[in-house]
């Protein structure tokens, strides 16, 4: 079992006690495999984080409607094709739908059955049915003649007016007006109507956009949870300056080491110590002495004593050209190693001062 | 007892609007290990799915898996039937993260590299320690889940977690 094995087993717990303690112990005195132990929680931590996909709205649509079953491209067709000979004698046989007339002018555009008052339209074709009525808002009150009158225009096909006084068949290019009804019921038809009484339709639309908003809705509200907790994972929680830090690096310690160490070699542009540790932003110049900031951060260990450091170097363009940034974070190597809160601020440090 | 677990009830699932409610809230998670561990992962989507649905009631809301483990389960149980029965041909190709995934995190380039070396390094590991990796982290499943879902004993489970995981630490270490 390599190291990385074994730390990983500290990591889940699988080690025993006298394994976990031994580990424990190289841990904390071999530089080698401490790194290897912080690469290990880091890899846990990054492996949890990894970020999940986003659904296409196409391939939950297929799951959603077909429970149970799965969609092959063979046996899609078949489904079609079954739902072709399914669909075919339905269309010749169509299930009327009750819709409520309104006052207005009406295409109708299939097959249709009117009821008006006593009266009652079979359209087949294509005919316009015209309500006119001088108080719309009557019409709604079952009984409620208010002088309405309807007007029958048969563009295509035939209509069928049926009453108590008898019947009217119309062909197309004839037309019709009924005297007033004396209510209005509703409209049931069966065909494809276009214009606007397609109340059905748009109704039936209405719905499916609304359930479709609301999928959208809560989809969006699943993303921005998760983004939120990402974000919160990738940004990590602030870290409060321990009361034990040591003196050498307190601000005023640390920018002094920084000076000394890195004078000829570049200059703070920035330090940033709202939180610990201090993130501290060195411009190297546009010609930097290879390695040199490493030989700095050696200087300052030891001035400073056992550090842990997090360092990231960065590019930029200037009015001189491009420069290099470095950004070190320095911490106490008694307390906890850098986390993703120090990454995270070393990244943002990178990111106002130059690119990756 | 009950868990506080949303109750399932196969009647409800009648409803297209409860399906693709369990579907959005559910499906990310199956999707992510879908991509990772099936050559075609939108295939072995909807085939979990189809599994999910036709087994519904079985599903026991007061039962110890949370309705999400439960799904999850049977999604790593069929990548482990199709693995088996050869149905992921050729290799895993490595998990790119989609446009529509583009986080606000993501503008950090490093990170965002990062994450991508990650998922070349998952690529690359042994199937069996895949699986586990995986389904663990990602899909959240416990150790005895997997075990239980690969019909393996549970140290098992763990060699392949833990060796799994060496394996990446030395991959990502060379990149």
């Amino acid at each position: 079992m390599n190291i990385e094995e074994q730390l990983s087993r500290l990591l889940s717990g699988d080690l025993d006690e006298a394994e976990a303690t031994a580990l424990r112990a190289r841990i904390a005195t071999e530089p080698q495999v401490a790194e290897a132990w912080r690469r290990m929680r880091d890899l846990g931590a990054e492996l949890d984080a990894l970020p999940l996909p986003r659904l296409p709205a196409a391939l939950v649509d297929t799951v959603v409607a077909s429970p149970g079953r799965r969609r092959s491209p063979m046996w899609g067709a078949v489904a079609i094709a079954a739902a072709a000979l399914l669909v075919l004698p339905w269309l010749r046989t169509p299930t009327p739908t009750r819709i409520t007339l309104s006052p207005g002018s009406h295409l109708i555009d299939g097959n249709a059955l009117v009821s008006v008052g006593d009266d009652t339209v079979t359209i087949d074709g294509r005919a316009r049915l015209e309500l006119a009525e001088e108080e719309p808002m009557k019409l709604a009150v079952a009984g409620a003649a208010a002088g309405a009158l309807l007007t029958v225009a048969v563009y295509e096909g035939s209509a069928r007016i049926a009453g108590p006084s008898g019947e009217v068949q119309l062909a197309a290019g004839e037309d019709w007006q009924a005297p007033p009804p004396t209510a209005v019921k509703r409209v049931v038809h069966g065909g494809a109507p276009s214009g606007p009484v397609v109340s059905v339709a748009t109704l039936d639309e209405c719905k499916q956009s609304v359930d479709e908003l609301s999928a959208g809705l809560e989809q969006a509200q699943m993303e921005a949870a998760f983004l939120r907790g990402q974000l919160a994972t990738h940004e990590g929680d602030p870290v409060p300056w321990p009361a034990d830090v040591p003196e050498a690096l307190l601000p005023d310690n640390l920018e002094a080491a920084f000076v000394d160490a890195f004078e000829g070699i570049g200059a703070i542009v920035s330090m940033d110590c709202e939180e610990y540790p201090c993130i501290v932003v060195v411009d190297e110049g546009a010609e930097p002495v290879p390695d040199a900031w490493k030989q700095a951060l050696e200087k300052i260990e030891g001035q400073v004593g056992d550090v842990n450091a997090m360092v990231g170097r960065a590019e930029t363009d200037g009015d001189d050209g491009a420069h290099t940034l470095g950004a070190y974070a320095i911490s106490a190597a008694t307390g906890e190693p850098p986390g993703p809160r120090t990454r995270f601020r070393l990244d943002q440090a990178m990111q106002d001062f130059g690119h990756e | 007892m009950s868990r506080g677990n949303p109750r399932i009830d196969a009647a409800l699932l009648a409803d297209p609007a409860e399906r693709r409610a369990l579907v959005l809230r559910e499906g990310p998670r199956v999707l992510a290990l879908c991509q990772r561990l099936a050559a075609d992962p939108e295939d072995a989507f909807q085939e979990v799915w189809a599994r999910v649905f036709a087994h519904i009631d079985r599903f026991d809301p007061d039962g110890p898996a949370s309705i999400g483990t439960w799904i999850r389960t049977i999604a790593h149980r069929m990548l482990v039937d199709r693995h088996r029965r050869g149905a992921v041909r050729g290799a895993v190709l490595p998990f790119t993260e989609q446009p529509g995934d583009l986080a606000p995190v993501d503008e950090v380039l490093a990170r965002r590299q990062r994450k991508q070396a990650l998922d070349r390094a998952l690529a690359q590991l042994p199937e069996d320690q895949r699986r586990v990796v995986v389904s663990h982290h990602l899909g959240g499943l416990s150790l005895q889940d997997i075990a239980e879902a690969e019909a393996v004993p549970l140290g098992t489970v763990k060699s392949r977690l833990h060796r799994g995981r060496a394996r990446l630490a030395e991959l990502l270490e060379d990149t």
